[in-house]
């Protein structure tokens, strides 16, 4: 052992004399090594132009889609059907829970004094905002 | 100067007639009605106005069906404006179907003029509170 990198020289006399006259390898044999070395080599990987760019667009379209139908997007005031609109359509679904929840309770939840979560001011302010010319309706 | 003021009074005498002849106005009705075919109709939302600007709504009433007898719900400032959106949902149990008169437009027109609106967008909303297919039908009062 080597308390240091040796001398290039110091260690190739030293390796001639501890392998001494050793055999040549055989023509066969350098042939075998360095068919295994060959098949062992590992290959080039071949970079494939589309990749980089679907890449991309994976990425953009998942970031859109994210940031279009985001759970967490509260969906318009009064847009009872959630169908991306204020319109006459929410205003009926509306009237019609309360018709429900009339009959339900046995008593009128539409009347003054109701204690309901849905009053008939409710059903009033969301048809002034459908037929408010100053917001429009989607 | 004196010759100033004649042609100035001649010239008022020549434009004032043209300029009444231009201003006279009518007054009259628009009645509404929504055909919506074999549909029971429970609600409606009509979104138009009229091309001619000169044409004023001047007043909204309910239309003759019992169902809509009530005014439909209309924002003040459209009165003013050349666009107007009404909304209408049905009162009591009886739906009508086939052409229902939901409203009558009063409004103020040049004399002489067929005014008649525009459909921007009309929605009729059937018994289970679904769009259903229907077309506006209007027809003009007398005039007055």
């Amino acid at each position: 052992m080597y308390d240091e990198f040796p001398d290039p020289q110091r260690l190739q006399e030293d390796l001639e004399q501890v392998l001494g006259d050793a055999p040549e390898p055989s023509d066969l044999l350098r042939a075998r090594v360095l068919d295994y070395a060959a098949r062992r080599q590992p290959q080039p990987v071949r970079r494939r132009a589309w990749r980089r760019p679907a890449l991309a667009a994976v990425a953009a379209a998942a970031v859109l889609t994210l940031l279009l139908v985001r759970p967490d997007r509260a969906p318009l005031d009064g847009d009872l059907n959630l169908d991306g609109r204020v319109d006459i359509l929410d205003a009926w679904q509306l009237s019609h829970a309360m018709q429900i929840r009339a009959k339900r309770d046995g008593q009128d939840q539409t009347g003054p004094g109701a204690t309901g979560a849905i009053t008939p001011d409710d059903l009033d302010r969301l048809l002034q905002r459908i037929v408010s010319v100053g917001e429009g309706t989607s | 100067m004196r010759r100033l003021s004649w042609l100035s009074l001649g010239l008022v005498l020549l434009v004032a007639p043209a300029a009444h002849a231009q201003t006279a106005r009518s007054f009259g009705t628009i009645e509404l009605s929504i055909d919506s075919s074999d549909a029971e109709l429970s609600g409606w939302q009509l979104s138009a106005g009229f091309s001619d600007p000169e044409v004023q709504i001047v007043g909204i009433e309910g239309g003759s069906d019992p169902a809509f007898a009530d005014p439909p719900r209309y924002d003040p400032r459209a009165l003013h404006g050349h666009r107007i959106i009404l909304a209408a949902l049905a009162v009591g149990p009886a739906l009508p179907s086939g052409t229902t008169a939901v409203a009558r437009l009063h409004i103020e027109f040049p004399t002489g003029s067929h005014p008649e609106l525009e459909v921007l967008e009309l929605i009729a909303v059937d018994r289970d509170g679904q769009a259903t297919p229907a077309t506006l039908v209007q027809q003009n009062g007398e005039e007055r």
